[in-house]
């Protein structure tokens, strides 16, 4: 399958052909430079205005850039329409709809991610209210100040004379709760005001991480280059995110960083440049275990001569921990993934590595409705060998898009039920949203 | 001499609160009220052990905090309504988090009447006269 079947590629190329700058294209668009990489490396969708702009600078006509991003519209209406079965919307009608009121479905579209987000904040809101112990300790404390204050003044105020040696105790009570609740409703307000940036956030922090990653491609320099071990880099790194995501976060790049001890990056690229993606070479090669093959692989700096490689890892229960897409592999954004994944069947035989061509059913209409891909998984125990501890099992596959049409035998898979269009699949656990009309 | 008649008078008719409440100067204006009012009053402030001091004290109506070091209010309530002297006692609820929940909870587990922190002193004092059937 020729690659220049996405409009991002097809991007890449036509300013390539132009002979122009990245950074160049990009400030012409009015986007940021990494933007534009992340549209050319197929890592952010494209469509709309931005898409029309990049037409106009790249002197063509986004017909012809745009074959990908209008099926990524389609489908995004697809999505939106089936989210309200009441309101029985034809789907065999969305291209028409699409094509006569392109700027209507941008709407429609704009409004359904807004109201995903939404509803995430609501969803994190709710449950820091309803879990969060500090939260709700500290507003007990300063409802019980209150009430003490309350009842003590309305006792204070009453006409007519009271006993002096009440009335004494009655104002120190007042003098002293006040000061309490002056401390109580700080410290509430130091909470919220940290925690502000993080409630809105409305991420869980393993998403919060993943799009951090993504945002740098899976690859940190800083890391690579780290002798010795500096909490301060990783700091710098995580400086915006929210303190569960940090923690996230310093898992992530210790693990990172000891993996660059064990294979540096160097030797990493010469072992590349040598024998292609071949993690089973490298393994004999290097006599290191395969996930640190698989992890070093995925994060390897983007180029334009190699695929950009895929990771996902899961835990023995099938949550994904980890979901670095490969060009259109990707993970479902929430709901478990495609029960079919090596990576799952990895899970039943630890220790085992598993390597198998699969065949990716992305929604039909996409430019690459089938494409094909060679995945390596490795299940491993994680948890010390003992007698006492729970036996933890974490899977890892590396997902490497095929060159060619590889030969049987082949899996065909996607990405989660919903979105899958395999008619006659065993696995399937959830009607496709692709059933009607497709 | 005064005090004398009106004393035997008001043994007639009793009216003994226990406060269980964890904030000693909610026990001390709550508890001045309703010493002024007439009533008898007793506090307890730990959860642990409300039970003992509720069979001890033998109150006819008793305030109830939620949120009490050791047990909670609800469980209190449970253990009381358990005993067949207590089945039918008035006890009003206090809790600072006024959520339909907590409410539904408290009636659920059989509170008489149930209130908001911050409350009212007068409001209270009203509800728990109501409650023990004495005319103001």
């Amino acid at each position: 399958m020729p690659r220049s079947a996405f409009a991002g590629t097809r991007i890449r190329e036509r300013r390539m052909a132009l002979g122009l700058r990245q950074s160049e294209v990009a400030r012409r668009a009015g986007i940021s430079g990494s933007y534009l990489n992340l549209i050319e490396h197929n890592r952010r969708r494209i469509g709309g205005k931005l898409l029309l702009d990049l037409a106009v600078v790249l002197k063509t006509d986004s017909a012809s850039l745009a074959k990908g991003a209008a099926s990524q519209m389609l489908n995004a209406l697809r999505d939106a329409a089936t989210e309200q079965p009441n309101a029985n919307i034809d789907l065999k009608r969305t291209e028409d709809f699409a094509d006569r009121f392109t700027d209507w479905a941008e709407l429609i579209l704009a409004q359904q991610s807004q109201i995903f987000a939404l509803q995430q904040t609501i969803g994190s809101l709710s449950d820091r209210l309803a879990h969060d112990p500090f939260l709700s300790e500290a507003l007990h404390e300063v409802l019980s100040t209150v009430s003490a204050i309350r009842s003590t003044a309305s006792i204070l105020a009453e006409p007519g004379k009271m006993d002096q040696n009440w009335q004494k105790r009655f104002q120190a009570n007042v003098f002293q709760d006040s000061i309490r609740l002056a401390t109580a409703s700080q410290s509430l307000a130091d909470y919220l005001d940290a925690d502000a940036d993080q409630v809105f956030s409305a991420l869980s922090p393993l998403d919060e991480l993943e799009a951090l990653l993504l945002k740098n491609n899976y690859h940190f320099p800083h890391l690579e280059d780290l002798a010795v071990w500096s909490d301060t880099v990783v700091d710098a790194i995580l400086i915006n995110a929210s303190l569960a995501a940090q923690k996230l976060g310093y898992t992530y790049f210790k693990q990172y960083w000891d993996d660059v001890q064990r294979l540096a990056l160097p030797k990493l690229l010469k072992m590349v440049a040598e024998w292609g993606l071949d993690p089973a070479q490298m393994a004999s090669e290097t006599q290191l275990p395969l996930p640190v093959i698989f992890r070093r692989l995925a994060s390897l700096p983007l180029h334009k001569n190699r695929p950009p490689v895929g990771l996902m890892t899961c835990d023995g229960s099938g949550s994904l921990l980890r979901k670095q897409p490969s060009i259109g592999f990707q993970a479902p954004r929430v709901g478990s993934a495609c029960a079919l994944w090596p990576l799952y069947s990895s899970l039943t035989q630890i220790g085992v590595p598993l390597r198998q061509h699969v065949e990716y059913q992305a929604r039909p209409g996409d430019s690459r409705d089938r494409a094909f891909y060679e995945t390596f998984s490795i299940a491993e125990r994680v948890a010390p060998s003992n007698f006492e501890d729970p036996a933890v099992v974490r899977s890892t596959m590396l997902i490497i898009p095929a060159q060619l049409v590889p030969t049987p035998p082949l899996i065909t898979l996607g990405s989660t039920c919903r979105l899958c269009s395999v008619q006659a699949c065993l696995a399937r656990s959830e009607p496709s949203i692709f059933t009607d009309g497709f | 001499m005064q005090g004398e008649i009106e004393r035997k008078t008001e043994e007639v008719n009793i009216r003994h609160v226990l406060i269980i409440e964890d904030e000693p100067n909610i026990i001390e204006a709550l508890s001045f009220i309703f010493l002024r009012d007439g009533w008898k009053v007793d506090a307890h402030s730990d959860g642990g052990n409300a039970m003992t001091t509720a069979i001890q004290t033998g109150p006819n109506a008793i305030i109830l905090d939620v949120m009490l070091p050791n047990k909670s209010g609800f469980e209190i309530l449970e253990e009381l309504r358990a005993v067949p002297e207590y089945r039918e006692i008035p006890i009003l609820m206090l809790t600072a988090r006024g959520q339909t929940k907590d409410r539904e909870l408290a009636l659920a587990k059989g509170a008489t009447q149930f209130m908001i922190k911050p409350f009212s002193n007068a409001e209270v004092l009203r509800t728990m006269n109501a409650l023990v059937g004495h005319e103001q």
